[in-house]
């Protein structure tokens, strides 16, 4: 009897595309809709995951476009931020901090002029960590920052794609100046002050909104750009809601994931890469996290690069999935992933007790 | 005024070029002591009670033969230091100068870590010293390669600018200078003239004399020039 599951292709069936399968050879996870070839410039910018994308594109002979390079000779660019994200914007873990960078970034509005201070050095609020001591002055932190919305906005305007990955809804905002910390402030620098320092927890229109104001305004000053947009697979460090913290990350990952799927529906140039369900479907019953069961271990990281690189070169050719280069060396290669979120930890620390 | 160089097996050059200027009366107001210690074993010391002092024998044991039988250097004996031999090249400097200079931001801790001066157990001594004195301290690098004088077209310009960065850097660090080896000793720029690879005497009855035209270590005419021009230098501060 003929009906429309009929001639579907095997990988529409969970027997076929799973059961039938060893998980490491589930295959097919992702149709992209446009092809990223090894010389298109390709940003990428969001929570820690996002980190993973960019060395396995440079790995793999691709443009990872890096608008905010460290001088030649520096021995350890990472621990300044570089070679991170495209440039050294630090964590983008919401799709409301991301509109901010692009507001800076086209003028759409100027940057705060808060500096916080660390026994007389001097800290961006929205970069908490990038210099690991400070910076030397107000003057020079103001300066470092006029560096990277300028690298950043080249990012957008010189890339012929922008990857971003959702990490997180819950935000904290300077109530009192309208504008959003990406760690909240007495955690990462700062001095928390409970009446201008407000939570905000982000719903599905708010993200979605951001996203695609965010996404409008990138368009308008570069009309070719393209964006693959991807969820962080990372639980919650920690959630301020009332929720414990695993119903809290399924939340914001559900929003998130919905979001996504949303905003690669509304446009033709925008897609979505399921690095989120590659690694926490539980058809992979858990095995790329480490054993703190939050961290993506390196055999994640590669399983997602490796189905990355085999779904792009199985639709566009090019390459086959056996010469990929291991997305987990190229992380090996580099340093550790720069995640200010898990500082959160140490303030759950006291709790174990 | 009293001085005190610094230095490793090249410091056997200077101490040749100073008797031999003492002797023609030419550096007379300078009075000039040595501590040397061979390669890089000056990393091997440390600042204890305003002194310089030596944490392993062979540097003791070279201290004591290069000094004249000291074993540490009271710092604020001296109103000068010369630090010779373990600085760099002019050219280890254009990664930094070109991130200073370029267009591209990057903040002074970034520069830090590409200076190729804290790197080196100049610097290390520069910052033992300065703990503990005002006096001026210059730095100087090791003799540049020995090669025949033909041998390479002869290009200043690169270094000449490498130099001039140096010492605009340097003039923000308290009574620190930089001294370059004498023109009349190079060639091609970066080289020094072959003629005073030869014969190099080491100065420590323990080593045999470096091998001639090894092409590292220079001999007492290269410590003539080298202090002459030292002397003129120390003399302006």
């Amino acid at each position: 009897m003929s009906n429309p599951y009929s001639s579907l292709p095997a990988k529409k069936f969970w027997r076929s595309a799973v059961a039938d399968r060893h998980m490491f050879d589930v295959s097919e996870l992702w149709d992209p809709k446009f092809q990223i070839r090894p010389e298109d410039k390709v940003a990428t910018y969001g929570s820690c995951f996002a980190q993973h994308i960019g060395r396995a594109l440079k790995a793999n002979g691709y443009q990872w476009h890096i608008t905010e390079k460290p001088p030649v000779g520096l021995s350890d660019p990472e621990k300044f931020g570089y070679n991170v994200f495209s440039s050294r914007t630090a964590n983008i873990y919401t799709t409301s901090l991301l509109l901010q960078w692009v507001k800076w970034a086209i003028e759409a509005e100027s940057p705060p002029a808060e500096v916080w201070n660390d026994k007389g050095r001097s800290v961006d609020p929205f970069r908490p960590k990038i210099e690991p001591a400070g910076f030397v002055s107000d003057e020079e932190m103001r300066l470092s920052r006029k560096q990277v919305i300028k690298s950043f906005r080249d990012s957008i305007t010189g890339s012929d794609v922008f990857v971003f990955t959702l990490g997180l809804t819950e935000s904290w905002v300077n109530s009192g100046l309208g504008y959003e910390y990406p760690m909240c402030p007495g955690t990462a620098g700062g001095t928390f002050d409970a009446k201008n320092h407000q939570f905000v927890n982000h719903d599905y229109e708010m993200a979605l909104s951001n996203l695609s104001q965010a996404i409008d305004l990138m368009r308008s000053v570069n009309g070719n750009l393209k964006f693959l947009v991807t969820v962080s697979p990372v639980p919650l460090t920690a959630t301020y809601t009332d929720n414990n913290v695993i119903v809290a990350t399924m939340e914001s990952k559900s929003i998130l994931r919905a979001v996504a799927a949303k905003i690669s529906k509304m446009h033709d140039f925008v897609d979505y890469f399921p690095s989120y369900e590659i690694i926490n479907s539980p058809v992979f019953k858990g095995v790329f996290f480490d054993p703190n069961q939050r961290n993506v271990n390196h055999a994640g990281v590669d399983f997602v690069m490796k189905n990355f690189f085999a779904c792009l070169n199985g639709k566009f050719g090019g390459s086959g999935a056996a010469e990929i280069k291991s997305a987990a060396q190229a992380q090996a290669d580099s340093k550790a992933l720069v995640c200010e979120e898990e500082l959160l930890n140490a303030f759950g620390k006291e709790k174990n007790k | 005024m009293r001085v005190c160089i610094i230095s490793n097996s090249h410091a056997a050059a200077l101490k040749q070029g100073i008797d031999e200027l003492e002797s023609r009366q030419i550096i007379d107001g300078l009075d000039l002591h040595f501590f040397a210690s061979p390669a890089n074993t000056l990393e091997d010391t440390a600042l204890l009670d305003g002194k310089i002092v030596p944490t392993t024998d062979t540097v003791k044991k070279s201290f004591e033969i290069s000094s004249g039988g000291l074993h540490e250097i009271v710092i604020s004996d001296y109103d000068a230091f010369v630090v010779h031999g373990v600085f760099v090249y002019e050219g280890a400097f254009r990664a930094l100068m070109d991130a200073e200079k370029g267009a591209t931001f990057y903040s002074q801790a970034v520069l830090n870590e590409l200076d190729p001066f804290n790197k080196t157990i100049s610097s290390r001594i520069y910052r033992q010293i300065r703990t503990v004195s005002d006096a001026d301290i210059i730095v100087s690098a090791r003799p540049y390669l020995a090669i025949k004088p033909t041998d390479t077209p002869r290009d200043v310009v690169a270094r000449d600018r490498f130099r001039a960065y140096i010492n605009e850097r340097f003039r923000a660090m308290h009574k620190l200078h930089a001294f370059f080896q004498p023109e009349e000793t190079v060639t091609g720029g970066v080289f020094t003239k072959s003629e005073f690879n030869q014969g190099a005497k080491r100065g420590d009855d323990r080593y045999p004399d470096f091998q001639s035209g090894d092409g590292i270590h220079m001999n007492g005419a290269y410590g003539i020039h080298y202090i002459a021009a030292l002397s003129q230098l120390l003399r302006s501060l």
